[in-house]
């Protein structure tokens, strides 16, 4: 896995790409995503749930805190740099992201206490809960069946779901 | 609250740690202590009723942190979403602090803004209005009440119960645990003379089958719910049947999962029972021993207002006599309950019956029958428990390791306090009832008070206390302790106008601003948890202790402050008859305050007996050990000798505070964990077997009761099932978990569970703005079609927590007539887009 380092986390030497920053769906590879988007705006105003919010250095970036990707594509309608690949528009198959949830050790569920909540808020039925013995229900995400739509992160109660590139 | 998120998992880390190296509590007290300067103490869950340990955190006199007790034996270190999150139950932003009254121009106005007032003004007020509504010389015109609750503390329940019961001489006192467990004591004082479950939590390891009947475990009780998870996948052979009026979370370890058309619960039980006695079954030697046979009386109306034409068609409205039949006639009455018959009634597939029955029949197999509100909110909620205990006593699966028809409870105290202590209408402490001239007598030699103090008539309950306050026939009335506006059936036509109902005074004491408070006249700030020295009790007869932790914000006060700080305000005089006085032989100016609790025996343990290093706000203020004293005085009608009914015992007061926790009957220091059997119950002698001594002849009553149909049932116009419930992630009515952020964020409003044809065919998309009513009232919501419950078609599922949509603006105040408790799961809906 080679990991796209943007220009932002270049200079501040984060190479490792753990804080890569989220981008819009259809966004084109970190590199040159950076390189064509002009940084307008424009699919920031248009994002009707207000998840895509002006990021380091007035990049668009996804925030999950303030809710979920419905894969509208307002924003890649309002992209004019082509930043966001507008061939999405014509094919309803190309995946808007490599994005997927991931659960982490701060999970509840992993630490003895009955919580679903993730699992209640996944649309695809991505995040399943299996009763383990010594009685909890512990999640696992179908990485395959899970969009990347970010439903679970804001509610989870301890943040410890998190979005996570696949690629 | 102060608290950051790293904080609190840094010190729940840090209890883990000391746990999985095997360091019990004293270790971690101290421990933690020199640490990061947190002091840990034992605690009790302020939610349901399986009563789990938690350990409290604590460091500059606010609740910093709390875990799961790993040394509790009840949830073994596990807790729920809830649980996890406790210690910010008390401390959201609009904690009351002072008392509020209703004012204009400076004075009470029912019609007034709140006002803060100091503690003076507000007891002088409600003083003045209480006396106005009592009549010393004739009991028939007093029109004082309270409402209470199972989450009150042992000591708190008991104190407001001896107030009303003893002071004022009203039995017009009951408790929420009416609309949650009053059909489940019903059932055991019919079938077994005393109240509560004979098994225990133990059962969960030892069943080898598992039947819930109208229960969601998964959610409701989701601690009791793993250890039943762990028997399932571990056990060879183990099976889990659920049954229910809507799929919901239990399914999912379901074996046998069964959705029945509301009520017909009732056909089922009784085609079991037919099962074993035609497949010859039943252990003939047991039933010999231990059980005669009983009909009830049929056609009993639906616990409606008295002019209701449902009440007016009824035979034999709100008639609980049984009659004693023969083995024969039972077999009889319960032969029509064919196959055929329940699956025509309950909709549910011929196999998946039998294959239930047929686990209750084989008599290698332990069942346990584990039942909640689908059981107990029901018109025929005491018919409908008892059924199940009489298949349980057909095959004698019953008072022994994994064999146990087992009543979960609801509310943390609803059996400790509610039930334990006489907070209800007709009772007394320890199962006495004031309709009993002796246990009358018993109480008030107890108590120290002329007998004729306590009334004999049953008072007003839950649901008559609503519909008399509307009539204005009760003026002065009580709430403390939950949030019952909310909470009570058909909010618009009876619990709303009788609040506000002009000829009516009402306070609610309550740490937050609820429903019911902001509908009250007064409003009393309330100490909550651990803010004061408690007691519960929980479902398997379990006695919990906890010590005061932190001191309360502002002025607020607990429940029992409260009552015994009121109690100052009353003369004998205000409240008992003359002859009353002179028989007492107490001065009429004496105060009921210096009768019922400075009476030699609750103020008989001195502030020197209080643990050092805890406040205990309550005893500083009166002078004297005031929890250890009305305990104290309770054991005297559950341990003392000659008390009129055995099988309660408790040990000392000091002993639960070592302790975590003990079942009751604790007979020489030993806990009782399968009552009724020889070798686990004290109480039965060698040689005795099986003895169920609640009742004069030692056997159990099996008592046959019939299928009949609900109040209120879909039609043309209210087309769907409309049934009503909780969610995991809050607890009854949101007052404390909607003030949790996170809990909020994780289940933020109630919404409609739907089945997806039945949406489709109102137009309807998932998320869509509904408007839900019912003949009483209509509610603005949304509809969910997929997630955690999946309704069949014809019936919808609604929670109720969430306060800005009152779900019981809907529900009709249908009752058990025999427990007058109210059916919560069934009336007729409709449901359009908004």
């Amino acid at each position: 896995m080679t990991a796209t380092v943007s220009r932002f986390q270049l200079l501040r030497g984060e190479i490792g790409g753990g804080s890569k920053a989220i981008r819009p769906p259809h966004a084109l590879t970190e590199g040159l995503f950076v390189e064509t988007c002009d940084r307008s705006g424009a699919c920031v105003r248009a994002c009707p749930a207000k998840i895509v919010t002006k990021g380091r250095g007035g990049f668009p970036t996804v925030d999950f805190s303030n809710g979920e990707c419905t894969f509208c594509m307002d924003c890649v309608r309002a992209c004019r740099s082509g930043a966001l690949d507008r061939r999405a528009l014509e094919d309803e198959a190309t995946a808007a992201w490599t994005l997927k949830a991931t659960i982490t050790d701060a999970c509840l569920a992993l630490r003895g206490v009955t919580c679903r909540t993730c699992g209640e808020f996944c649309d695809s039925s991505a995040i399943r809960f299996r009763l383990v013995v010594g009685g909890s229900a512990i999640p696992e995400i179908n990485f395959s069946a899970c969009s990347g739509c970010g439903a679970c992160i804001a509610p989870c109660p301890v943040a410890a779901v998190k979005p996570d590139y696949h690629d | 609250m102060k608290l950051t998120r790293r904080d609190f998992i840094k010190t729940n880390a840090a209890v883990a740690a000391a746990t999985a190296a095997g360091v019990t509590l004293p270790g971690i007290n101290k421990a933690e202590a020199a640490a990061d300067g947190i002091r840990w103490d034992k605690g009790v869950c302020r939610y349901c009723g399986t009563g789990c340990g938690v350990l409290v955190g604590t460091r500059d006199g606010k609740v910093v942190a709390s875990q799961g007790d790993p040394d509790a034996p009840v949830n073994k270190g596990l807790n729920c979403i809830k649980g996890y999150f406790l210690p910010k139950i008390m401390y959201g932003e609009d904690r009351l602090t002072k008392p509020l009254l209703r004012m204009k121009n400076g004075k009470f106005d029912k019609n007034g803004e709140f006002a803060p007032v100091s503690w003076d003004q507000a007891f002088d007020i409600m003083a003045e209005k209480f006396k106005a509504a009592i009549n010393p010389e004739d009991p028939q015109a007093t029109r004082v009440g309270m409402f209470g609750s199972g989450q009150w503390t042992i000591w708190e329940g008991y104190a407001a119960a001896k107030f009303f019961k003893a002071g004022l001489r009203s039995n017009n006192i009951d408790p929420n645990a009416r609309h949650c467990m009053a059909s489940a004591v019903g059932a055991f004082m019919r079938g077994f003379g005393i109240d509560e479950p004979m098994g225990c939590y133990d059962d969960l390891e030892h069943a080898d089958v598992f039947v819930l009947w109208g229960a969601n475990m998964a959610e409701m009780h989701p601690i009791l719910w793993s250890r039943l998870t762990n028997t399932r996948l571990t056990k060879p052979g183990c099976e889990v049947h659920v049954l229910s009026t809507f799929e919901h979370r239990s399914f999912e370890l379901a074996d046998n999962g069964m959705i029945f058309t509301p009520q017909s619960d009732l056909a089922i039980l009784n085609y079991i029972a037919n099962y074993i006695i035609q497949n010859k079954a039943y252990n003939q030697d047991f039933i010999d021993k231990h059980v005669n046979f009983n009909a009830t009386t049929t056609d009993i109306g639906y616990g409606l207002r008295d002019e209701h034409p449902l009440q007016k068609a009824a035979k034999n409205p709100n008639k609980g006599k049984f009659n004693k039949i023969s083995f024969e006639e039972y077999a009889k009455a319960v032969s029509e309950y064919t196959l055929e018959k329940a699956v025509e009634l309950s909709g549910v597939p011929a196999e998946q019956l039998e294959r239930l029955a047929k686990a209750y029949a084989d008599p290698k197999k332990k069942v346990s029958s584990y039942w909640t509100m689908g059981f107990n909110q029901h018109t025929r909620g005491v018919w409908v428990n008892g059924l199940l205990y009489n298949v349980h006593l057909l095959m004698g699966k019953i008072s022994e390791p994994g064999n146990s028809p087992f009543s979960l409870t609801g509310q943390p105290s609803a059996c400790g306090t509610a039930r334990e202590v006489g907070t209800f209408a007709h009772r007394l402490p320890a199962d006495l009832v004031v309709m009993n001239e002796k246990h009358r007598a018993f109480a008030a030699k107890t108590w120290k008070i002329p007998v004729e103090v306590i009334p004999p008539k049953p008072g007003f309950h839950a649901v008559l206390q609503h519909r008399m306050l509307k009539d204005g026939k009760l003026n002065a009335y009580w709430v403390q302790c939950t949030n019952n506006m909310q909470a009570a059936p058909n909010m618009n036509e009876e619990g709303y106008p009788g609040y506000r109902n002009e000829a009516n005074f009402i306070v609610v004491s309550d740490p937050y601003p609820t429903v019911t408070a902001t509908s009250a006249d007064l409003i009393l700030p309330t100490a909550m948890w651990m803010e004061k020295e408690g007691a519960y009790g929980n479902a398997e007869r379990r006695t919990q202790f906890w010590r005061q932790q932190v001191d309360a914000p502002g002025e607020a006060k607990s429940d029992i402050w409260q009552v015994v700080e009121f109690s100052k305000r009353f003369q004998l005089k205000d409240v008992w008859s003359k002859d009353m006085i002179a028989k007492s032989g107490y001065s009429a100016d004496k105060s009921l305050y210096e009768v019922l609790f400075a009476n030699g025996q609750v103020n008989k343990f001195g502030l020197d007996q209080l643990q050092k290093g805890h406040n205990n706000s309550e005893s500083k203020d009166f002078g004297f050990y005031l929890q250890k004293g009305i305990f104290e005085e309770y054991r005297m009608f559950n341990s003392a000798e000659g008390i009129p009914k055995k099988g309660h015992e408790m040990a000392e007061f000091e002993v639960y505070h070592n302790a975590r926790g003990l079942r009751w009957p604790v007979i020489d220091g030993k806990e009782t964990l399968w009552r009724f059997r020889e070798g686990y119950d004290p109480h039965v002698k060698a040689g005795e077997g099986v003895k169920f001594y609640g009742k004069p002849d030692g056997k159990a009553a099996i008592i046959f009761a019939p299928y009949e149909p609900p109040a209120e049932s879909p039609d043309k116009e209210y087309d769907l099932w409309l049934s009503t419930g909780r969610v995991l992630e809050h607890w009854h009515s949101g007052s404390m978990t909607r003030r949790v952020p996170e809990l909020h964020r994780a289940y933020p409003s109630a919404q409609v569970y739907m089945h997806p044809d039945d949406a489709e065919a109102r137009g309807l998309k998932r998320g869509d703005a509904i408007k839900i009513s019912t003949r009483r009232g209509e509610v603005l919501t949304r509809v969910e079609t997929r997630g955690r419950n999946k309704p069949p078609v014809g019936l919808v599922f609604m929670p109720w927590f969430d306060e800005s949509q009152l779900t019981n603006k809907l529900t009709l105040d249908a009752t058990d007539p025999l427990s007058k408790e109210t059916d919560f799961k069934k009336c007729a809906c409709k449901v359009v887009k908004a």
